[in-house]
């Protein structure tokens, strides 16, 4: 016997069926700074985006809670310590906007 | 095979279900792949040769070794850990489950210190790791310690033969327990197999666990609440153990949930702030369609457990097939394997209101009308093990009602601490003022009403002033509670005692919300607020108050405030203040002689 999920197809969300959005700067950079704001008990016009996260006092459950969110909303795998290694909202949304036009490149071509 | 006795230890509880259902999983560990969950299964067969060779080849590559010193695991959170540690069982090695450190900081500081208190004699990891632990070994000094790889490519099956079952006594020590004391030393908590069996059967009438139970979890496999409660309780009972990483948790809180949907999660556990995440983060979107009806022992332990969060949590998946009597707040300790004692399966959380004057007063009484009253959260009633309030300086035992330092005696309390003789006569074998003896001393203060228990706080943060006791959290939620410019949970008090009068002070830093820290004008008549409230609500003359931005006050990963760092930060000059107020003889004990309030987010150099 096996424990199988039992509701495979059951009400679960279709993420792939869903738009994802795109990832051009200014939007990434004004739903990052919201969600960064979120995250660090902040109001989104107190984060400056070339300030280091690390300042803001950026613990690592936030840092781990930015990086599900990029990942689902972007559908793009990111690491756990991205907002370690792109410390500022800049960095990282420069770093986004270079992997979601690859991703772009990808899709498109034929497979 | 019918009518089998309940098993003694762990292995026998195993093999008896390898025995009856050799293909039902074991367990099943979700991993993040892509964006999505792959699931992995492990089934009984497969972890009990999984983990005989494990056994077999440990007893090999350590022969002629000392068999006393313990074995140090050190994995990613994945499935071979938990082969693994069985495997150690099966060799009749003392194990110690561990985080991998694969990041320098403090993970490495940590396992480093377990490393030289253990004297470990071998370490197990994945062969991926194998190197980087060598040199690791090597640097520390313990090149003589030897580091075996196991897992999946190292598995060629011939080994699994050669495995004969160990010798094992019930007072031999399956593991050691190193809690995660982010302020003292390590201290290995001695975990026999006795005691190891005495709470699993604790644990299994205490909630009613049926055979063949799913638990499902995303807390680390290498501490006590995720290891003994979500990892070895399902093999306990031939049940089916998933698991997640607390990453893929922390980054999408409704994967837990899901998890809970998926597979009919029938127990799970968390400390508080895994109930608040999922009521602040999971979106209508992600619960919507999914039921939780199954969910019948949800644990909340391991910090204190608050009123609210229970509420919010039943309130907001109410819809989604939630029970409120399945929110089970639990108390429990490594020291005591796991589980103290747990509220009724049955029954929705007790909570009780009381005086908050009487609280400071050490007494539990009933709340009046146009008082300050608290929220207690009750822990259900200790049923194996043995329960005593005492007061912690005459240790005299207390009568019901009466707050004290929580005394526990039993079959699952550990022996000790590895390698620490005075502390474990110290903490393990106290005797109370009548002379009862062999006790364990928790350092948890509560107290016992209709033989339900309260925990209300640690006694080594607690303020004593003027002979009455002040918690650190009640002060914190009554400031909290008091404006609309205080961040709720943003809040640390601690004590600091200035030499010369001997005096202790109390210390208020507390976080302000976003919108209040705009202008530095108003944070003055904020801190007098505070220390009106107080005065008022607590009787403290002028508290010192520290305003700082969100974010400041440090928390252990679980969500605890660390107020022990918080007051050495505090006394390093090392808070970026936003504003404070102090009397004369706390800021003396500051470095900086500039005590006037600065509106400054940068540190205060520390030299």
């Amino acid at each position: 016997m096996s424990i199988a999920p039992t509701t495979h197809t059951a009400p679960a969300r279709r993420p792939v069926e869903r738009s994802v959005p795109h990832g051009n700067a200014p939007d990434l950079d004004l739903w990052l700074t919201e969600r960064v704001a979120f995250h660090l008990h902040r109001a989104p016009d107190e984060v400056d985006p070339d300030t280091p996260l690390a300042d803001y006092g950026i613990d690592s459950v936030a840092a781990i809670s930015i990086c599900g969110e990029i990942e689902e909303r972007y559908r793009l795998p990111v690491a756990p310590t991205i907002a370690y290694d792109f410390p500022t909202v800049h960095a990282i949304t420069g770093h986004l906007a270079e992997r979601l036009a690859d991703k772009a490149k990808h899709d498109e071509a034929p497979s | 095979m019918p009518h089998q006795p309940d098993p003694r230890t762990l292995t026998d509880a195993v093999r008896a279900g390898v025995d009856r259902h050799p293909d039902r999983a074991a367990f099943v560990y979700l991993h993040e792949d892509g964006l999505g969950m792959r699931p992995e299964e492990l089934s009984y067969a497969d972890l009990d040769r999984r983990a005989r060779v494990v056994a077999a080849r440990l007893r090999h590559a350590t022969k002629g070794g000392d068999p006393s010193r313990p074995v140090l695991l050190l994995y990613p959170p994945t499935l071979d850990f938990v082969t693994a540690f069985l495997g150690c069982f099966y060799a009749g090695r003392t194990a110690i489950p561990a985080p991998l450190p694969d990041e320098p900081g403090e993970r490495l500081a940590r396992v480093s210190s377990i490393l030289q208190d253990a004297k470990v004699g071998a370490v197990l990891t994945l062969p991926a790791y194998r190197q980087a632990i060598g040199a690791w070994l090597a640097a520390s000094g313990e090149q003589d310690v030897m580091c075996l790889a196991t897992g999946a490519d190292e598995d060629d099956g011939a080994d699994a033969g050669l495995w004969t079952p160990p010798r094992v006594g019930g007072t031999d020590v399956a593991f050691l327990q190193y809690s995660s004391g982010s302020t003292s030393e390590p201290k290995g908590v001695m975990i026999t197999h006795a005691n190891l069996a005495a709470n699993q059967e604790a644990i299994r009438s205490a909630m009613k666990t049926p055979r063949g139970v799913v638990a499902g979890s995303w807390l680390p496999l290498y501490h006590d609440m995720g290891l003994i409660g979500m990892t070895l309780h399902p093999l306990w009972v031939g049940g089916t153990s998933v698991q997640m990483s607390p990453i893929s948790f922390v980054k999408q809180p409704a994967r837990w949930l899901r998890m809970i949907h998926d597979y009919r999660v029938e127990g799970t556990a968390s400390p508080n702030f895994g109930y608040e995440l999922c009521v602040r983060r999971v979106s209508e979107e992600q619960s919507s369609g999914l039921d939780l009806s199954s969910l019948r022992v949800a644990l909340n332990g391991a910090e204190p457990v608050r009123a609210d969060t229970l509420r919010a949590f039943v309130r907001r998946f109410a819809g989604n097939g939630l029970r409120p009597e399945a929110l089970l707040p639990c108390y429990g300790l490594a020291e005591n394997t796991l589980l103290v004692s747990g509220n009724d399966p049955d029954a929705p959380p007790v909570e009780l209101t009381v005086d908050a004057q009487s609280l400071e007063q050490d007494e539990l009484r009933p709340a009046r009308t146009d008082h300050p009253s608290r929220t207690l959260v009750g822990c259900g009633r200790p049923k194996d093990t043995e329960v005593l309030i005492v007061d912690p300086m005459t240790l005299r035992v207390l009568p019901e009602g009466q707050v004290g330092e929580i005394w526990l005696r039993g079959p699952s309390v550990a022996v000790g601490y590895w390698n620490r003789r005075e502390l474990t006569a110290r903490t393990f074998q106290a005797a109370t003022a009548d002379g009862r003896a062999g006790y364990f001393r928790t350092g948890d203060l509560g107290a016992l009403l209709d033989e339900e228990l309260y925990v209300t706080g640690r006694i080594k943060e607690m303020l004593i002033q003027h002979g009455r006791n002040l918690y650190p959290q009640d002060i914190e939620q009554a400031v909290q509670e008091s404006g609309d410019a205080f961040r709720r949970g943003g809040g640390a008090v601690f004590g600091v005692t200035d030499e010369a009068s001997d005096r202790t002070h109390v210390v208020v830093v507390q976080e302000l919300r976003p919108q209040a820290t705009g202008d530095e004008e108003p944070l003055a008549p904020l801190a007098a607020s505070v220390q009106a409230l107080l005065s008022r609500q607590f009787q403290l003359p002028a508290v010192n108050v520290v305003l700082v931005r969100p974010g400041v006050i440090r928390k252990t990963t679980s969500g605890k405030t660390q107020r022990t760092l918080m007051r050495q930060l505090f006394l390093d000059g090392g808070l970026p203040v936003l504003h404070q107020r102090l009397e004369p003889a706390v800021a003396a004990l500051l470095p900086a002689t500039d005590t006037a309030p600065r509106p400054t987010t940068a540190a205060a150099p520390r030299h």
